[in-house]
């Protein structure tokens, strides 16, 4: 059986690693709260490369426009056609930052418009529950980057399956100072991330 | 002098020929024997069923006959004619349609023909595909899902029809939170399958998607157990194998001693993809890892890479076990070539179709049917009879003309007798 292995994705473009922190994090509270077999190490993948395909969860992150080749297009359409994961967070945290309006055009020209993904979705309940949906981050409730709190994740669905996820709500930081933060917040934010890891294996 | 020997020749001609045609009506029909092909027998078998009875009629079939002059033949045979056959270039084929457990409702038949036989399958809007008889016979898939099929394979042709039609039940999914299981749930409900999934997640708890409805057949129409976290089910999966369940299993499962009830054999080592994908499209499997099984007793292979088995099956009791060999299919639906997510999908809506317990409901045939026309006729008129002997006794002088010869020598006897004046 193959293991699970945390892939963030390799873009031509922007900061692609820019939250390099954060899937050892991820692996470890999967580690903790599931017996999913579990890659001890992420990988980072091309995204116009055929290896993209081992990895069916792919992270993307950045801070930076993103604006992809025709190969990097063309395998993510593939990628996602096929079964695929996408998961991409918006490190700025600030929708009219250029990563969010780079991103999202980027998106919307492979996938179609972006939806909100219902606060009621199966994605809230898969492992621990959110009754209100996605989980507020501090970087949000402290007024950084555009000083909303984003009620809803948005994605790409087809019936009521997500293909992506498309978050604004700078996940990337909350997650990767969770090593620094963890010991002040009553509620491990990584929760979520079990949430988001175990949808994409099982939806 | 020879005028008067003339006319009383023509009057002994004409009374010898009417006491002919006296005894001819008088006596019994016997002996009689008519012949036709296929081009004259719709003619003949009106003309036999009313204004004649030949003792024996024989029908040269070079085509086939249709099953209404076999059926009409084999009632002329019970209404004192016999009835004989004879025809050299009759292909012994037979064809049978029937529903094919997979919810996009496809019409599977099923053809035995000599080997190098062109065989042509065609429904009522026209004719679906062609091929070449293997030394097995074909196999055809028609999505279409038509209710009747006919079958042509020069000069003769089969007929089918549906005669039930399906229940499907829903599919169950074991296995542990993994690619594997994900993949394989999503190519099953993607195909139309309706699934039900208990995949192990944590000691706290699993994902369980769908009912968790007992285990029987009544519910499961299959299950498919994806690695050793089914373990936890083991006795479950063996009563309902037993009571009538199919079961879809990955290779290393069956040789736990809990699953030794079902084993098809002995699992070998792990061998490498024989291939990178997309190198062999029309073997995509090549690319997928094996542990090759040695076929235990009443196992049959379904499949082989090379000379190593790669999924086999077996009868349990009322079930049917298939183990696959291939590991981590998943690989195969993500980085195959352009028809890898939908082989995925077929593959394993193929496999669990295969051994799925469904349900069977009676239907009125659409069409009238003739499966195996060859062996039918054989069935109904008997083995083939020689043509020798056979004299048509139409191909004689018709009874009008000999009326007209008597009619035209009395009428040549009167015309002289009175020209010369005799009385």
């Amino acid at each position: 059986m193959t293991r699970f292995t945390f892939a963030t994705g390799i873009y031509s473009s922007g900061d692609w690693e820019s939250a390099s922190r954060l899937p050892p994090t991820v692996i470890d509270v999967l580690a903790k709260y599931t017996t999913l077999d579990l890659n001890p190490e992420g990988v980072n993948v091309r995204l116009d490369s055929n290896e993209l395909f081992e990895y069916p969860f792919v992270f993307l992150t950045g801070h930076l426009p993103v604006f992809f080749t025709a190969g990097e297009r063309r395998n993510l359409k593939k990628f996602v056609d096929r079964g695929g994961f996408l998961f991409v967070d918006d490190h700025n945290h600030d929708i009219d930052g250029i990563f969010h309006h780079t991103m999202t055009a980027e998106l919307t020209r492979m996938f179609g418009k972006l939806v909100n993904i219902p606060n009621d979705h199966v994605l809230y309940r898969t492992v621990f529950k959110y009754e209100d949906g996605p989980p507020n981050t501090s970087q949000e409730l402290n007024g950084w980057g555009d000083n909303i709190v984003h009620t809803h994740l948005k994605g790409v669905m087809h019936d009521d399956r997500i293909d992506v996820i498309y978050s604004n709500k700078d996940y990337s930081s909350e997650w990767s100072m969770r090593n620094q933060t963890k010991q002040f917040i009553r509620e491990d934010p990584m929760k979520f991330g079990v949430n988001i890891v175990v949808y994409a294996l099982t939806r | 002098m020879p005028r008067a020997w003339l006319e009383r020749a023509a009057h002994a001609v004409a009374l010898v020929l009417i006491v002919w045609l006296l005894v001819e009506s008088l006596l019994p029909p016997a002996g009689r024997v008519d012949a036709a092909d296929l081009g004259s027998l719709s003619e003949a078998l009106a003309r036999w069923s009313t204004v004649e009875a030949p003792e024996r009629v024989q029908v040269r079939v070079d085509s086939g006959l249709s099953p209404t002059q076999r059926d009409w033949l084999v009632a002329l045979g019970g209404a004192d004619t016999r009835v004989g056959w004879n025809g050299a270039g009759l292909l012994p084929i037979a064809a049978v349609a029937r529903p094919i457990p997979d919810p996009i409702g496809a019409t599977g038949v099923w053809v035995a023909a000599p080997a190098g036989t062109s065989v042509i399958l065609s429904d009522q809007m026209g004719t679906l595909d062609s091929v070449r008889s293997g030394a097995a016979g074909v196999r055809f898939v028609a999505l279409s899902a038509p209710s009747a099929v006919r079958v042509r394979a020069n000069p003769v042709t089969a007929r089918s029809a549906l005669v039930d039609s399906l229940d499907l039940k829903r599919v169950l999914v074991l296995g542990s939170t993994g690619w594997e299981s994900k993949f394989v749930v999503a190519s099953l409900e993607e195909r139309g399958w309706k699934v039900d999934a208990h995949l192990v997640l944590s000691p706290k708890g699993d994902v369980v998607q769908g009912d968790a409805s007992p285990l029987d057949t009544a519910r499961y129409a299959a299950v498919v157990a994806l690695d050793s976290t089914a373990l936890r089910w083991s006795r479950k999966i063996v009563q309902y194998v037993r009571s009538g369940g199919g079961l879809v299993i990955e290779g290393a499962l069956t040789a736990t001693p809990s699953f030794a009830p079902l084993r098809v054999g002995k699992l070998g080592a792990a061998i490498a993809p024989a291939t990178p994908f997309d190198s062999v499209p029309d073997e995509p499997r090549r690319a997928l890892a094996l542990r090759p099984i040695t076929l235990g007793s009443a196992a049959v292979a379904v499949e082989s890479r090379d000379s190593l088995v790669a999924v086999a099956s077996r009868r349990v009791e009322r079930g049917r076990v298939t183990v696959v060999g291939y590991e981590d299919t998943w690989r195969w639906r993500m980085g195959g070539g352009d028809g890898a997510l939908q082989g995925h999908r077929e593959w394993w809506s193929h496999l669990v179709a295969s051994v799925a317990d469904v349900g069977r409901a009676t239907i009125e045939p659409t069409s009238p049917t003739d499966e195996a026309p060859l062996a039918n006729l054989v069935d109904r008129l008997g083995p083939q009879t020689p043509a020798t002997g056979v004299s048509d006794t139409r191909s004689g002088i018709p009874h009008a003309w000999l009326f007209a010869i008597v009619a035209a020598l009395l009428l040549l006897e009167w015309t002289s007798r009175r020209l010369r004046g005799a009385p």
